[in-house]
């Protein structure tokens, strides 16, 4: 065969045109699929093509991509990450590839380097990013923590373990406990946090066996420590006991001795478990026995020592003698006030009746002791809800400006307090709110008012209620107005009324017109001073949270195109980027539930393990070795249609720490996604068994069943 | 020249590449659509014409199945009784030679003398054994795959109008033959398949609770199996056939029913 060169030429301008046309279909083939790893924002194609609560799904989830951008294209690098973060954790459940992307952005935004404030501040929401990536995939979290740990060197090292630790518990204990005890409990191998008795209290409220265990560990932590902080040991106390006379059993009162502060423990919580009193005094003597070289340890060993003494003699009075010879070997060692009775004077103060009280402040020498009497005796009956003895305290402060604030701020608890306690007749808060001046003491109340007749669905009176609440608001001049005025249009969204466009275009306005430093580190209380003597009182009231992504949540949720047009507007980058971020949430979570309508198939634990992609074994808790509780445990998971753990429930198990230990596990289970023969995806569920064995030398072990060994 | 053959090679892995590109994305796999053996559906295997009989009982078969040879003691009463019938015939399908087949057979003392040797696989028979009846146009009317628990072999035999004749004995207990073995102190599991609620409101004394859909993984984890296994639900024998044929299939060699009197749980 003979090639001319003009049949050359045609050869060769098809093999090139061939050539372009292949190249061209690789690198589209290729730029779609790091489209879809990175999740670049680009609109999903052929839509049209897809049923509508999925092509729903797909915009949302496309939209939240475009939110996440431009919250990246801030300035303020802690800003960025931290509602970067915010917004991964929101978009997880939809889009886990691109939310890790966008938790990874974060983290490395945030790798701390170097010691100054901005190196810390930049630490603080690498560990705030961490702990909301707990909430998703607790597993990567810790992996977080050690390695963060590894990085901090030995020293600084445990002190971040366990701060991140229990920084995460915290964040968690609202919506998964049972993590959130782990994250806890691995804090404890750091030390024992000031943040950990925050934690058990909270954990208390929700999951009392849990948290006494918990508590117990801590104990033990203390007893195997060689140098125990005296000060850490007392304030863990608080979980046990209280001052005298506390109003708010969350309150944790802080007393004078002599020249310290410490923790005030003197009464005893009720409904505390003898045992756990029992397990802590006993710590407590050997740790206390042990002597600490320190002078001031030696200080604050005497006065623990003092304050646990009447203890043990009621519930461990074997214990008595070592503390009564830790008291005597003390004594030489520390300030002869400290041995003094009279130096404790403050922690068992008796309570008095109001008469007495009063009397008492009448019959101070000067006016300005009197008057700080009378504020102090104002004070605490405003918080018991005592509001006829604060109006005679009130009435007889001298200092005529304090007193007329005290009258305002009067009348708001009481008002506050009918709305709380007697929520079916709103009159006498009506009354209360209409007869207070302009400010902000009117407009809260104002919008406690509306909230409740909106739920009560009064709308016109309760939109009417919200009108009142703005202009009370107007005529405030600090920073607390914006979110005010904002929490007021998110009751107007609450109620859907179209009016929250015209308060939401006041909102914007008002933010934009306070630089930013007046708008952050706000006082939710109105402080009334006299003399050196500071009376903080809260304005809070059921039903208003003030927090800016509450509010704006609200917003968002009402409108969400017209709430991000909105957030755009905003002049500060950090409100800006909370809004966004709630803006995506209110685009993921308006739309229709997953399609969770056909209800999931149920299948055997045979069709459930061939169709597990990822399986982590559940471990066997300590405490139930040493309780030598075994047997089968039966869990019933259902997994959504993209293969995650949505749902678990114990079907059987021999105790309620190893049900939670499965529980812990099978939520790290991934599935292989299922689907129907039309494409669509299904929902499975299914039981999985498991198998807690404890041999002779007392050890645990947990297996599958022997068909999936 | 070099340039032109250069060219050409671009050119035919461009060809080749373009071609297995339009072959992933445009062309899915094709389905093969052959006669498969399910209920209702019509089968066709060579040699045999359906309309020779009123009914074709189909036996599929193989050598090294452990559960062919476990059933040999249904297939004998099975074969027996079509022998006894005249519009009705047995034939046993094998993937083996049929030399080997027949041989198979008569150690298992089973009579079907008529054997085929077809590739099981290629009528969609994924495991033996299994049991089909065809009618006279070769559609399967019913179809049973696995060692038959003991009221599908019944049902089985009555599709043919025949009487199951295997000893009740063998596979179920009474009332009053418990009670006799409760009082002689027997060893003896008695098995609860109800679910966890039924069993915690009321139980037999003595009674271990494996509900019926954890059995089939819990029962090999938990069970010895030469002890006596006795079986017990609620009034549904479907589910205590059930659990018999699950215990049965996984070497639980003494497995019995209990036949309950009218009122099930005392």
């Amino acid at each position: 065969m003979l090639i001319t060169r003009r049949e050359k030429f045609a050869v060769e301008k098809l093999v090139f045109s061939s050539l372009l046309i292949l190249l061209f279909t690789l690198s589209f083939v290729s730029a779609q699929q790091t489209a879809r790893r990175l999740g670049d924002p680009q609109p999903p194609a052929n839509l049209t093509s897809e049923p509508d609560d999925r092509r729903n799904t797909k915009l949302a989830v496309y939209q939240v991509h475009r939110l996440a951008e431009k919250i990246l294209a801030l300035q303020n690098v802690r800003v960025k990450a931290l509602e970067v973060g915010r917004l991964a954790a929101v978009l997880w459940k939809n889009d886990e590839p691109h939310a890790q992307f966008l938790f990874e952005k974060a983290l490395n935004l945030t790798i701390p380097n170097g010691d100054d404030p901005e190196a810390r501040a930049l630490s603080t929401v690498h560990r705030r990013v961490i702990a909301l990536i707990a909430r998703s995939d607790a597993e990567w979290a810790k992996r977080l923590i050690d390695s963060a740990v590894k990085r901090d060197g030995e020293d600084q090292g445990s002190k971040t373990f366990s701060s991140a630790n229990i920084r995460t518990a915290l964040s968690l204990l609202e919506e998964d406990p049972p993590v959130a005890v782990q994250f806890a409990e691995r804090s404890l191998k750091g030390g024992v946090n000031s943040a950990f008795l925050d934690f058990v209290l909270t954990l208390r409220k929700k999951d009392e066996p849990a948290a006494n265990r918990l508590f117990l560990q801590a104990v033990n932590y203390f007893s195997q420590q060689p140098a125990v902080n005296i000060e850490e040991l007392h304030s863990l106390g608080l979980y046990l006991f209280t001052a005298p006379d506390v109003i708010d059993p969350d309150a944790r009162v802080l007393t004078r001795v002599e020249d310290m502060i410490v923790p005030n423990i003197a009464a005893d919580r009720p409904g505390v478990p003898p045992t756990l009193t029992r397990a802590y005094l006993a710590t407590a003597a050997d740790v206390l026995w042990r002597m600490s070289s320190d002078a001031q340890q030696r200080k604050n060993s005497y006065a623990l020592c003092y304050m646990l003494l009447p203890k043990s003699r009621n519930v461990a009075p074997d214990l008595t003698a070592k503390l009564n010879a830790v008291m005597e070997a003390l004594t030489p060692q520390v300030p002869t006030g400290l041995t003094s009775d009279s130096a404790y004077r403050y922690i068992n103060a008796a309570p008095s009746t109001a008469e007495e009280k009063l009397n008492a402040a009448e019959n101070q020498p000067d006016q300005e002791s009197r008057d700080m009497a009378y504020l102090e005796i104002a004070l605490q009956a405003w918080r018991k809800g005592d509001f006829k003895t604060c109006r005679t305290a009130q009435r007889r402060i001298s200092d005529l400006e304090a007193s007329q604030r005290l009258a305002t701020i009067i009348d708001f608890g009481d008002g506050a307090w009918t709305i709380k306690h007697t929520a079916a007749d709103l009159t006498k808060a009506e009354a209360i709110a209409n007869r207070l001046p302009q400010g902000i003491e009117r407009s809260i109340l104002f919008q406690a008012i509306a909230n409740t007749q909106g739920k009560r669905s009064n709308q016109n009176l309760a939109e009417e209620t919200v009108d009142s609440a703005l202009k009370a608001a107007r005529s405030m001049s600090d920073g607390r107005r914006s979110f005010v005025l904002l929490t007021a249009a998110a009751q107007l969204a609450n109620l859907k009324s179209p009016a929250v466009h015209t308060a939401m275009a006041e909102v914007i306005r008002d933010f934009n017109s306070f630089e930013e430093s007046a708008l952050s580190g706000l006082d939710w209380a109105q402080v009334i001073q006299i003399g050196p003597m500071r009376a903080r009182f809260p304005l809070d009231v059921a039903g208003i949270d003030f927090s800016f992504n509450e509010a704006f949540r609200a917003v968002a949720f009402y409108d969400p195109e017209a709430a991000m047009a909105r957030a755009e507007e905003l002049r500060h980058e950090n409100l800006r980027a909370q809004s966004l971020v709630e803006v995506g949430r209110a685009f993921l979570e308006k739309l229709p539930p997953e399609p969770i309508q056909n209800e999931p198939i149920r299948v055997g634990e045979d069709g459930m393990r061939k169709s597990a992609a990822k399986t982590v074994m559940p471990s066997y808790p300590d405490e139930a070795m040493k309780k030598r509780e075994q047997g089968v445990v039966v869990v019933e998971v259902q997994y959504d249609p993209k293969g995650d753990v949505v749902n678990t429930s114990i079907i059987d198990a021999p105790s309620k720490s190893i049900g939670d230990a499965v529980v812990i596990a099978v939520k790290q289970w991934k599935f292989v996604p299922s689907k129907k023969q039309d494409g669509t995806g299904v929902s499975i569920r299914g039981k999985l068994t498991f198998y807690f064995d404890i041999d002779k030398e007392g050890k645990g072990r947990v297996q599958n069943p022997k068909q999936y060994r | 020249m070099t340039v032109r053959i250069l060219n050409i090679a671009i050119l035919l892995v461009a060809i080749l590449l373009s071609a297995f590109l339009v072959k992933k994305f445009f062309f899915k796999p094709a389905q093969n659509s052959n006669y498969k053996i399910a209920a209702d559906a019509s089968l066709r295997i060579n040699g045999i014409n359906w309309a020779d009989s009123e009914k074709t009982v189909l036996v599929a078969l193989g050598k090294e199945c452990k559960f062919c040879s476990e059933s040999a003691k249904f297939y004998r009463r099975l074969a027996t009784g079509i022998a006894s019938q005249t519009n009705t015939r047995l034939i046993a399908l094998f993937s083996e030679k049929e030399s080997e087949a027949e041989v198979y057979l008569k150690q298992l003392e089973v009579p079907i003398r008529d054997l085929r040797y077809v590739s099981l696989s290629s009528l969609g028979i994924k495991s033996v054994p299994t049991v089909a009846i065809l009618d006279r146009d070769g559609v399967v009317t019913d179809l049973w795959v696995g060692k038959l628990s003991p009221l599908k072999e019944a049902a089985l035999m009555s599709k043919l109008s025949l009487k199951d004749t295997r000893p009740s004995d063998e596979w179920s207990i009474s009332e009053a033959n418990l009670e006799r073995k409760v009082t002689n102190k027997e060893p003896l599991l008695l098995l609860d398949i109800r679910d966890r609620a039924p069993f915690t409101i009321k139980h037999r004394d003595g009674a271990r609770n494996i509900p019926l859909d954890e059995l089939p993984v819990r029962a090999e984890n938990e069970l010895s199996t030469d002890q006596m296994i006795i079986i017990y639900g609620d009034d549904d024998p479907a589910k205590t056939d059930l659990a018999y044929s699950i215990l049965d299939t996984q070497g639980f060699s003494h497995v019995f029913v209990l036949v309950q009197n009218a009122n099930p749980i005392p």
